[in-house]
């Protein structure tokens, strides 16, 4: 399957069992498993041949929690180091723009939403200047225009109201 | 002749003028942002789709078909004159394609990639006009338990299959069943994961979701990676000589066997088909030692077995409703909106539609060598735009899609917050495509599960006691062991790592 995303580059040896994939993994399972577990506690298992809504995160959340384990019990003889380069000026740029349109969009319209997205976001990359982001958050905005509301007539706010 | 009969029912359907033009319309855009480097099919699909919403179900699929195929294809373009694989299934198309490049054989290597996709599209279309009658066939035979054994070793196979852990992966399919439940159970009509978000009460939205995790996360790493001045290769003339012909068919005709094979799989389609193609003639190969160094053979059995791949791999979901990789996944999003439920039912109740969308995979393909080959020079044009630029289109057009497929900006901001998902998830060694499948294939899980167990009682007896369920359930335990046995993962690994 995946037939997205190049494949990772070999596994680094090394660098301890804080520094395992196996172990973070296995924490976040762990992590997501007591959430499943604890917020469908009260979902009802049903009775008899009627299941109810809690039947089955009860079991994905056991079979999550055995996973959890298996995996922090392995990370010590694991070679995978957990890549700790975060690029954090691309990750809060990015999503800080996407948040910007959303809060923008119903509120001022498709055109001033993508021309503000476009100056939040476009730090992201170096070599952005604030001129070359305006001209290309206008064009793109005419551009979206012209494809979405003129030729496909979706149904999205375009303007201040 | 039934199935001829059937055929040519299909291409009355599709060969209207208007679809034939959206048909065109859908794999020109495909091409564009699949030549694109950094986006792959389900992210260029996610993000094209409201293009689609407002035209009749037929177009609409056929656009689609259009769409895919061409993100499909529009990635070998740049595997082979810039070096960078714009989706995974492209990445063996690297290594000999962008070689003959340096060689001044460019041309000859985008024509034969062409030409073998195309050849590999038509063949694969007749295995699916084919297959898909006994498919269906079997498939109404199948009561609930049995669709649940089916699904269950439907994400088994597809974890198996492909790379990465496999525990990690199952971990990630399970993260997906659970998002998947989030929202109204419509049996009990509890709220299940909605922490009292009238937005959720519906779900999640798969098509944000699946445009976060694929489009939005791979924007960030991008960005995160610098990218050098693109190393393009000028296009030569197109005609491949006689000898790269006599080398380039058999190594095509082998492609598209593995491929037609490989993609009907649980958790195959493209990527494993390039892979195991590429593999094959390597291993068969009288002159190894080229391979790397622009064999041609390298270049036509991956290009061929991808688009094989991908196309057999619409055999599961249209007949079974069982989407076996992401980008299927994503189709069968696509579907339901335009309230299509691909499954045994599709054939008999709707099958102008079925028959119109087989047709419209070859019409698909032929567009594609249409469009590919004399307009490629703009596609290399398209290459030397900036990513700084390309990026804040992409997220715009993102964010536009995720809006707009229930016009809801609630939908926007869980596209941002999956897009974090997706950039720190390969952090920690975990696979997102697993996870699309989970959430997709969840609703249909619980309620198989659901029904068979008001059959039995509350026993999960029913489960063994059918044999078509219980052959499923064994089969994907006997899977799962496989995998364990040091030699198979060795094996498994190495398949992989050909690069």
């Amino acid at each position: 399957m995946s037939s997205e995303g190049a494949p990772r580059p070999p596994a680094e040896i090394g660098r301890g069992w804080l520094g395992k994939t196996d172990l973070w993994a296995g924490v976040a399972t762990l992590v997501f498993a007591a959430s499943v577990l604890f917020i469908s506690a009260d979902y009802g298992l049903g009775r008899g041949g009627r299941i109810g809504a809690g039947y089955v995160p009860l079991v994905i959340g056991v079979l999550l929690v055995g996973l959890g384990l298996l995996l922090v019990a392995r990370a010590g003889r694991s070679l995978e180091a957990v890549d700790t380069n975060i690029a954090w000026r691309p990750l809060v740029l990015v999503v800080c723009g996407i948040v910007t349109f959303a809060l923008l969009l119903e509120r001022a319209g498709l055109l001033v939403a993508i021309v503000a997205t476009v100056i939040v976001a476009g730090p992201a990359a170096y070599g952005n200047t604030l001129l070359s982001l305006v001209v290309s958050g206008v064009l793109l905005s005419a551009f979206s225009w012209t494809l979405f509301v003129h030729f496909l007539q979706i149904a999205i706010p375009v303007w201040w109201h | 002749m039934e199935l001829f009969g059937q055929l040519v029912f299909g291409f009355e359907q599709a060969l209207t003028l208007q679809n034939v033009f959206f048909c065109f319309i859908g794999a020109l855009i495909g091409t564009l942002v699949g030549v694109l480097p950094g986006l792959g099919p389900v992210a260029t699909i996610a993000m094209l789709l409201p293009i689609t919403f407002t035209l009749p179900p037929v177009a609409a699929l056929i656009m689609l078909a259009g769409l895919y195929y061409g993100a499909q294809y529009g990635g070998s373009t740049t595997a082979i004159l810039v070096n960078i694989p714009g989706e995974s299934s492209s990445v063996v198309t690297c290594l000999d394609g962008h070689a003959m490049a340096r060689r001044g054989r460019a041309g000859a290597a985008l024509a034969i990639a062409a030409v073998g996709s195309f050849f590999a599209g038509s063949v694969a279309t007749f295995v699916i006009a084919i297959f898909s009658g006994p498919m269906v066939w079997i498939a109404s035979t199948f009561q609930s338990p049995d669709y649940f054994g089916l699904m269950i070793f439907g994400l088994i196979a597809a974890v198996v299959l492909a790379q990465g852990s496999v525990v990690r992966s199952i971990v990630m399919v399970l993260v997906g069943l659970t998002l998947g439940l989030a929202g109204t159970d419509i049996t009990t009509g509890q709220s299940r994961f909605t922490f009292g978000i009238p937005q959720l009460s519906e779900g999640i939205s798969f098509v944000a979701l699946a445009m976060g995790l694929f489009g939005v996360g791979e924007v960030i790493s991008n960005l995160a990676r610098t990218f050098g001045k693109p190393d393009i290769q000028p296009v030569t003339s197109l005609w491949p000589n006689r000898e790269e012909v006599r080398r380039a068919t058999p190594a095509a005709l082998r492609g598209t066997v593995i491929g037609s094979l490989l993609g009907v799989l649980p958790g195959g389609g493209a990527l494993i088909a390039s892979f195991g193609a590429y593999v094959i003639e390597k291993k068969w190969s009288k002159r190894p030692q080229e391979f790397g160094n622009g064999a041609v053979e390298g270049v036509a059995a991956p290009e061929a077995a991808n688009n094989a791949g991908a196309q057999t791999s619409f055999i599961p979901l249209l007949t079974l409703g069982l989407p076996s990789n992401a980008v299927m996944a994503l189709m069968l999003a696509a579907m339901t909106i335009h309230g299509i439920v691909p499954g045994p039912k599709l054939m008999t109740e709707r099958p102008d539609l079925f028959w119109a969308m087989i047709a419209s995979m070859w019409i698909g393909n032929l567009m594609l060598v249409i469009i590919n080959l004399p307009l490629i020079r703009i596609w290399v044009m398209l290459l030397t735009i900036p990513y700084r630029w390309l990026y804040l289109a992409i997220l715009i057009f993102c964010c536009i899609g995720a809006y707009s497929v229930q016009n809801s900006t609630f939908d926007v901001l869980v596209m941002a917050l999956f897009g974090v998902v997706g950039y720190l998830l390969p952090k920690i060694g975990c696979e997102p495509a697993p996870l699309i499948l989970g959430v997709i294939l969840s609703p249909h899980i619980e309620e198989n599960f659901r029904r068979s167990l008001v059959v039995s009682r509350g026993s999960w007896w029913v489960f063994v006691e059918r044999p078509v369920c219980a052959g499923f359930l064994l089969l994907s335990l006997l899977f799962m062991l496989a995998v364990l046995l040091p030699s198979i993962r060795k094996g498994r690994d190495e398949a992989f790592r050909e690069e």
